[in-house]
């Protein structure tokens, strides 16, 4: 068995990232195999409110429902979805990626205000301290990795976990920081600075010291904190060795952040990764409802497509590619109207859609739906199905769902029942 | 807030202290509290006076209130409140042919600019919400309808366009950051309202939807507004909040011209939206004004304003164990003018704040320092503030390292680290390295008096007391000469020695190591 550092060479060698199991033939897919505890995760975040019935929400006979011209109903396999000529990679995506994939229709966010639906899709609350699902899964098993929760794009709340999320910038500063060139990005001259090798000299020594810190510690806060800064410490070591093979400057390309996010699983630096799918803003369509959306829904099928192709064609940790031990959330804050309003815009809505592919899953199925007043059904958590008597299909339950395919307790972030029915 | 726990059962999970907790050192404290009030360390000689004698802290504290770092701190740690700095408002600097950069970083900062003020001056902390003026740079003075005397960075200023005097309540940034949609009347202003100046998010309240109660008819919607208990829950009292904001309805938030007007005659549009009057909590009021007189005189308003420096400076949430202590901050808050100051006062007071080593629960022995104390306490030890292209590089995200570093950037980030990360100490790392590298090279009388050229083996003397003074200005430590500390740092510097052949790079190593220590980041 190797350990985390050997893996980390050899995968380096290996050229991680690259079609090395493709081109060994090795198989596209076999799921079901990685253990709960091992399972990483994808965040793909859709920051607006995206309008669900451009793809998931199916509506075409409810007449209170504003759908696309030219859109038309589709179905593959148990999949139901809406297909448009403006895009074809969403009919792409389901032909190839159906029986592995699960759509929730319907879902409850509970409020129509962007920052608070936002922290409900990805942590169920409002109270702005608890971890989102990532860092609460991440979290979970924060010392196995560098980066537990790495940040690309979107939102995140890292609550009382924060010393297991981290972010790379925008426009490159981890790795200029890495790279030391941050050093530069000063106004003020600041002279000559160390040589590379000193950095060493000191990193050496600031480990010593943190370890003897953090013993010297005389109170439970003081020791947790201590000992925090010691795990950070060894974690940035890592970081830095991982400098050499990990370019971490994503930019707002989902593709490209594609790539940061398998090379971060695959070497085993992290457990979850957070994307985000097209320009912010890009979906908040209050104006021109049907010219706005799809652009962004043609583009972030475009990239879950490639990312898929990336997680087959990456290796895992624990099995032999990375979509044999990773569930990816396809996800946004909150719907939008069923009508449209006087611009030809929709506005906010508290029900929407979420879309999960990926390991543990029980595929080619839809949870939910929308009644007549566009909003969502019950369910029976235990089966998933339809159930007038059952739980609302909220956000929340989306997120003890993933918990439990994370093997993260719900009951420690949430108060409802995970949907056990799309659990394998 | 305080109230509603009170009311509460106790929480079996929290505890009183059974016996009390000791006090850290006089100057521990005297290191958190100068940090806290001023952004910067205690000298050698406010150590040294309050080694003589720590009631001298009390003078001290008074004095470091009055410290130009003050408005500054208050200004940072509020900002977690606000979240107004988001370098992202919706309108960029180039629409009025400004640097964006320079527009975005004032748009963000007048709120808190406002506050700053109030904080600095000792005016009543209601004139936050009732004051008849607001703070303006040179740039929000170039692009918005205001008057502001001649002269550099912030100062007190009008609005021209007529709006009513309500503080922040009229200020054009508050609005930028929290604006409205059509659907929305002014709910989320409202909302922010009450979760900034009331502690009371409605959003954090359950949300249920009746299924009776039909969204795509806009009567019906109304109808249940007006009339259902589980909508009226917060609608009865949140919209008529919202009403009051009317004048600043804004048809096109991307306009500069529109963004930039209070609207008088758009007061009363909330007819055409919600046909809900203005009131606060039951009672009518007619102008912005008028909500800033009521929000004013709720009692809950002192509160939230003890609850937020009672949470900023403990670096956690209000529990409920807190409660007898809220209210004796909030009866102290009064009896001491109301001002901003006098909270600093009453909570820095508070034996949670100034607890040593405990494990009672609530107590904070040990707390991390936030970007924004990290780059003033960097700046002001060695003059070297990390800026590039006019970005402060630890408050901004578009080329910066705030999250990085655990700040919060408004939107995608809503509260500041608590613990480090790797990416936090890798901000730390390089920060330290600049500011280390510019001390040495261009600014060594801050913190060197060691001739550079001195080796252990010539003048072990001269470079031990290097480092007993380094170790007393960063941490307030007294250190031995002959003590392991001064033995490591010797150590330290042995080994860059080594690397680089040179001492003055050799001792930036050794001051950079000491920037990235614990003891520096937790206080």
């Amino acid at each position: 068995m190797l350990n985390r550092r050997e893996f980390l060479r050899n995968g380096a060698h290996l050229g991680v990232g690259g079609a090395v199991l493709a081109a060994a033939g090795l198989p596209a897919r076999s799921f079901a195999a990685t253990p709960a505890s091992g399972r990483k995760f994808i965040f793909v975040f859709a920051q607006g409110g995206w309008d669900p019935t451009r793809v998931f929400a199916t509506e075409y006979a409810n007449s209170a429902v504003a759908m696309e011209p030219d859109g038309a109903l589709a179905t593959v396999g148990n999949l139901s979805f809406v297909d448009h000529p403006a895009r074809p990679s969403v009919r792409t995506f389901f032909e190839a990626n159906h029986a592995d994939t699960v759509v929730f229709n319907g879902v409850m966010v509970r409020s129509i205000a962007h920052e608070i639906c936002t922290m409900i899709a990805m942590t169920g609350t409002t109270s702005g301290v608890s971890p989102d699902w990532p860092a609460a899964i991440a979290g979970a098993d924060r010392e196995a990795f560098t980066l537990p929760h790495l940040v690309l794009g979107g939102p995140s709340f890292p609550g009382s976990l924060g010393v297991a999320v981290a972010r790379t910038g925008a426009s490159g500063q981890l790795e200029a920081l890495l790279s030391r060139r941050a050093l530069g990005w000063t106004d003020t001259p600041v002279g000559s600075t160390m040589k590379a090798p000193s950095e060493k000299v000191v990193d050496r020594w600031m480990a010593r010291r943190a370890a003897a810190r953090a013993d010297a510690s005389r109170s439970a806060l003081e020791r947790s904190l201590t000992q925090d800064y010691a795990a950070s410490l060894a974690h940035l070591e890592d970081l830095k060795d991982l400098a050499w093979s990990i370019d971490f400057t994503a930019g707002a390309d989902l593709d490209a952040q594609a790539q940061v996010a398998a090379d971060a699983l695959s070497m085993g630096v992290s457990r979850c990764v957070t994307l985000n799918a097209g320009t912010p803003g890009a979906w908040d369509t209050h104006t021109n409802n049907d010219a706005l959306q799809s652009p962004p829904w043609e583009s972030t099928f475009a990239g879950l497509g490639q990312l898929l192709e990336r997680l087959r064609q990456t290796p895992g940790t624990s099995a032999a590619t990375l979509a044999e031990e990773t569930v990816v959330v396809l996800l946004s804050e909150m719907g939008r109207t069923p009508a449209l309003n006087g611009f030809a815009g929709k506005d906010h809505w508290p029900f929407t859609s979420m879309l999960l592919w990926g390991d543990g899953l029980v595929g080619d199925r839809v949870i939910g739906g929308f009644d007549p007043n566009y909003y969502g059904f019950n369910i029976d958590p235990a089966s998933g199905d339809v159930s007038d008597g059952g739980e609302v299909l909220s956000a929340e339950a989306v997120g003890a769902t993933l918990l439990a395919l994370a093997d993260v307790d719900p009951a420690e972030y949430v108060d409802v029942d995970p949907i056990m029915g799309v659990v394998a | 807030m305080i109230l509603l726990l009170a009311a509460c059962a106790t929480d079996p999970g929290e505890r009183v202290a059974a016996a009390p907790v000791p006090e850290m050192g006089a100057v521990a404290l005297a290191e958190r509290i100068s940090l806290d009030v001023r952004g910067k360390r205690p000298t050698e000689a406010e150590i040294a006076a309050v080694e003589a004698d720590p009631a001298a802290l009390d003078g001290l504290t008074e004095t470091w209130l009055h410290d130009p770092g003050f408005p500054a701190r208050v200004r940072d740690l509020w900002s977690e409140v606000y979240l107004t700095r988001t370098e992202s408002f919706l309108i960029a600097g180039s629409a009025y042919g400004l640097d964006d950069v320079a527009f975005q970083r004032a748009v963000g900062e007048e709120d808190l600019q406002l506050l700053g003020y109030i904080a600095d001056h000792d005016l009543p902390y209601s004139t936050l919400v009732t004051g008849d003026f607001t703070v303006a740079d040179e740039t929000l003075a170039a692009v918005w309808p205001i008057d502001r005397p001649e002269g550099e960075g912030w100062l007190k200023a009008q609005y021209t366009d007529g709006r009513p005097a309500a503080g922040v309540l009229s200020t054009n940034s508050l609005w930028w950051r929290y604006p409205s949609t059509t659907s929305n009347a002014n709910r989320k202003r409202a909302n922010a309202i009450s979760r900034i100046f009331l502690c009371d998010d409605y959003l954090s309240r359950p949300i249920d939807f009746d299924r009776n109660v039909n969204l795509l008819d806009g009567d019906a919607v109304q109808d249940a507004l007006r009339e259902n208990p589980s909508c009226q829950s917060c609608h009865n009292s949140l919209d008529p909040l919202a009403s009051y904001l009317f004048g600043f309805w804004w048809y096109d938030y991307t306009n500069p011209l529109e963004a930039s007007t209070y609207f008088p005659a758009r007061e009363q549009r909330y007819r055409d939206y919600t046909g809900v009057a203005p009131a606060y909590y039951g009672v009518p009021g007619y102008s912005l004004h008028e909500l800033g007189e009521q929000i004013a005189a709720d009692r809950r308003f002192p509160q939230c304003a003890v609850q937020q420096t009672y949470e900023l400076l403990l670096r956690r949430k209000i529990a409920l164990a807190d409660t007898t202590a809220l209210v004796e901050h909030r009866n102290d808050f009064v009896a001491d003018g109301l001002t901003v100051r006098a909270l600093f006062r009453t909570v820095l007071a508070d034996p949670r704040y100034r607890a040593g080593a405990t494990d009672e629960v609530g107590y904070v022995p040990l707390k991390m320092a936030t970007p924004d104390l990290l780059a003033a306490e960097i700046e002001d030890l060695t003059g070297f503030r990390w800026e590039y292209g006019g970005y402060d590089l630890l408050g901004s995200d578009a080329v910066g390292f705030r999250t990085l570093a655990g700040g919060a950037d408004g939107y995608n980030v809503t509260s500041t680290a608590t613990s480090p990360n790797a990416t936090l100490l890798l901000v730390q790392e390089r920060l330290a390295e600049a500011a280390s590298a510019y001390v040495v090279n261009e600014a060594p009388e801050r913190l060197f008096t060691v001739d550079f050229a001195a080796t252990p083996e010539a003048d072990r003397a001269a470079m031990a007391a290097q480092l007993q003074a380094l170790h007393l200005r960063l941490y307030g430590h007294r250190v031995a000469a002959d003590g392991e500390e001064v033995a490591a740092g010797l150590e330290l510097w042995s080994s860059l020695y080594a690397v680089e052949r040179d001492g003055k790079a050799a001792w930036a190593g050794v001051l950079s190591a000491l920037l990235r220590d614990p003891d520096f980041l937790y206080y």
